[in-house]
């Protein structure tokens, strides 16, 4: 996509997420999403879930990611997301809608990918820490029976479904740590102390560029990772992406002070977000234990990125 | 040059793409594997002796035409893209084959002088391409090294050449070096960044004095250079008079950029060798293995990014120094892994293998100090891709 496509494309985006009423997913239908998405799945995919971190809204929108490569029509279904820090659902799981509000869901147990009714599911909405915004919670008890009529997905759908997630995931943690670092950024060039803007000292300034320094490298793995097009890419992008998140969150609460731990101050919303995010599909700090012990127990370490 | 009848030579169309070029390497690698098993897992006693060894591998390679390409027609090469060049280091490390150290010079000083002075790279760069020379960098001074635009170095005009009084330090690579770039001042003591010039030196010059600095771990990485009164025709400038610092500029984009892929691809044959090698049942091993490898990645990522922009004739701005935050990071990450995975196998060893262990290691602490400290990188991001306030306000 050519600049002027692009710089369209990401104008429709913010003013799509900035108008706080309207369900993002559908005011994209109407945007002609699907062409775009289409056209370079890779930039359109990235530019969709950044500007989406951007804004530090809810949607639907990774449901549809994932059930795409699930092969699932996402009109009238969602995702059941294992819970923080499991590959699976035993008998709880995570919700980006409410499953009452669509026919089925699908979710993957132990024994491999389900497609449920959800009928028979019970879920309670949750702000918890990301005080803003609504997640589902959903008990899905042994026995909950699946929906008919029973489409068999190929048998790497959900691996798939999980690597498509994840590069989602990463470009939304971008726009999140992009907010994050440019707010740092603003507040300690403006905020003066003992004479002089905070941003003029050296342990702030270093501070700013170790967190812009890792938001870069994440966004060229990203790249890579939709090159490479591998789950283990994916794993990597969300891993890093995930620390960026981490690292600049650490760095920006610290450097705006009180007031950037406030109610009043819009920082609280993007470190929020960004936790519940980092989590979602595999946190870095849960990834980097996975594919360090893949490394250890013989797999010789991709390279990933090529020339 | 016996050496080159003994693999097949490179058959590679003109304009051949980096894909392309990577298959068919791998290929010829792969044929030749007890070759250049000769390059693998090896341990020198001294610098001097594996540059010496790395010389036998650069003339297999220049020989059989794997090294031209990427190098222009006129100092030799088989014309190609640049990038070609990182390919074929990318797959020497990712085959476990030890990169010549002359390489750190090929790459640096030899684009820069092909880039500045084609004619001086038709003479010279044949000689350094294959290891019968080593060149080496002339910058920091006792007294200015992060702040390098305070150096004292004096070239003064004599006939039509220059000589040089003064002394450089830390000079990678000059104790087994022929001829060095040397950033000398030019102007006025005050005149800063715009009173140098970059002359290109032939280190057995009379007056000029090498002395070899060991790193802690006994090879000697490092010099310095005494000059006293020594003579420098006026064909061997690099860039204009009073222009060294534009010069400066231009080699540290390949410094950062290049030179970083390169030590990237170094680290992840490094973490793959020490990974297949250890045997633990640490539970923190995972998690430490699994942080290490991806910075590695983080700088592969970039520095991948920063090769194809080079490659698309773009000039590198500030944000390289970006790809050496990054790269530094990652080189203590895996030069610390293997420290402590297997502290007692690392840190009681007396063998050949063990000294190039204990190298990898001072030499990672290295790379954050040399070519501009880490905090100078941090700085220069800081001022000139953040815009931040600056810190003399």
């Amino acid at each position: 996509m050519d600049n002027a496509d692009r710089q369209l494309l990401i104008e429709s985006l913010r003013s799509t997420f900035a108008s706080a009423d309207a369900d993002p997913a559908a005011a994209l239908d109407e945007l002609g999403w699907a062409e775009a998405q289409e056209a370079d799945p890779a930039e359109a995919t990235t530019l969709l879930f950044t500007e989406h971190g951007r804004h530090a809204v809810t949607s639907s929108l990774l449901d549809r990611v994932v059930l795409a490569e699930i092969g699932a029509d996402h009109a009238d279904a969602a995702v059941v997301y294992p819970p923080f820090g499991a590959d699976h659902v035993t008998d709880e799981g995570v919700a980006l809608v409410d499953p009452a509000t669509v026919a089925s869901v699908w979710v993957q147990r132990e024994s491999g990918l389900a497609q449920l009714s959800s009928g028979e599911l019970s879920a309670r909405p949750v702000h918890g820490f990301d005080t803003a915004r609504t997640w589902w919670r959903v008990r899905v008890p042994a026995g909950t029976p699946a929906a008919t009529p029973v489409p068999q997905p190929p048998p790497d759908a959900w691996e798939r479904a999980v690597a498509a997630g994840r590069r989602a995931l990463a470009a939304e943690l971008h726009g999140i740590t992009e907010v994050l670092l440019q707010n740092a950024i603003r507040h300690t060039s403006e905020r003066v102390q003992y004479g002089r803007p905070i941003a003029a000292y050296q342990t702030v300034r270093h501070r700013l560029v170790e967190g812009h320094a890792v938001l870069e490298a994440a966004r060229s793995v990203l790249d890579s990772a939709w090159t490479d097009g591998s789950p283990w890419a994916a794993a990597v992008a969300k891993a890093v992406a995930g620390t960026a998140y981490r690292d600049v969150a650490r760095h920006a609460m610290q450097l705006c002070g009180a007031v950037g731990l406030t109610r009043e101050h819009h920082q609280h919303g993007f470190v929020e977000r960004g936790a519940l995010l980092e989590e979602l599909l595999g946190s870095a700090r849960h990834l980097e234990r996975e594919l360090g012990y893949r490394l250890l127990t013989g797999l010789r370490a991709p390279a990933v990125v090529e020339l | 040059m016996t050496a080159s009848l003994s693999v097949e030579p490179a058959d590679l169309e003109p304009g051949i793409d980096l894909p392309r070029f990577r298959d068919r390497f791998r290929a010829w690698l792969r044929k030749h594997s007890d070759v250049l098993a000769a390059w693998r897992d090896v341990h020198p006693a001294s610098l001097e002796e594996a540059l010496r060894h790395d010389a036998k591998l650069l003339v297999l390679l220049w020989e059989s035409g794997w090294g031209k390409w990427g190098w222009p027609e006129a100092v030799g090469g088989a014309g190609g893209a640049a990038a070609l060049r990182s390919v074929l280091i990318d797959e020497l490390w990712a085959h476990d084959i030890e990169l010549p150290h002359q390489y750190d010079s090929i790459e640096i000083l030899g684009q820069m002088v092909t880039d500045l002075r084609p004619d001086l790279a038709q003479r010279f760069f044949p000689a350094l391409a294959t290891g019968r020379e080593l060149w080496a960098q002339g910058f920091s001074e006792p007294e200015a090294g992060s702040d390098l635009a305070s150096l004292r170095t004096r070239a003064t005009p004599d006939g039509d050449g220059f000589r040089l009084n003064g002394q450089k330090i830390w000079n990678s690579l000059a104790a087994a070096g022929n001829r060095a770039f040397v950033l000398a001042r030019t102007g006025t003591p005050e005149s800063r960044h715009r009173g140098l010039t970059m002359f290109f030196v032939d280190l057995d010059t009379p007056g000029l004095v090498v002395r070899p600095i060991a790193l802690a771990s006994g090879f000697n990485h490092l010099a310095e250079i005494f000059l006293d009164d020594v003579p420098v025709p006026a064909d061997r400038l690099i860039g204009e008079v009073d222009g060294g610092w534009a010069v400066l500029m231009k080699l540290m984009q390949y410094e950062r950029g290049t030179y970083a892929w390169q030590r990237q691809a170094k680290l992840l044959c490094r973490l793959r060798g020490l990974v297949s090698r250890l045997d633990t049942d640490d539970p923190a091993a995972p998690a430490e293995v699994g942080r290490a490898y991806l910075r590695v990645l983080a700088t592969r990522a970039k520095t991948a990014n920063t090769v194809r922009r080079l490659d698309a004739g773009n000039t590198l701005g500030p944000d390289t120094s970006v790809d050496k935050v990054l790269l530094g990071a990652a080189e203590h990450a895996v030069a610390d892994l293997a420290r402590d995975l297997d502290p007692y196998g690392f840190l009681l060893d007396d063998s050949a293998a063990a000294a190039h262990r204990y190298d990898d290691w001072w030499f990672s602490r290295a790379t954050t100090i040399f070519g501009g400290a880490g905090e100078v990188q941090r700085g220069i991001v800081a001022d000139r891709v953040l815009r931040l306030p600056t810190e003399k306000g």
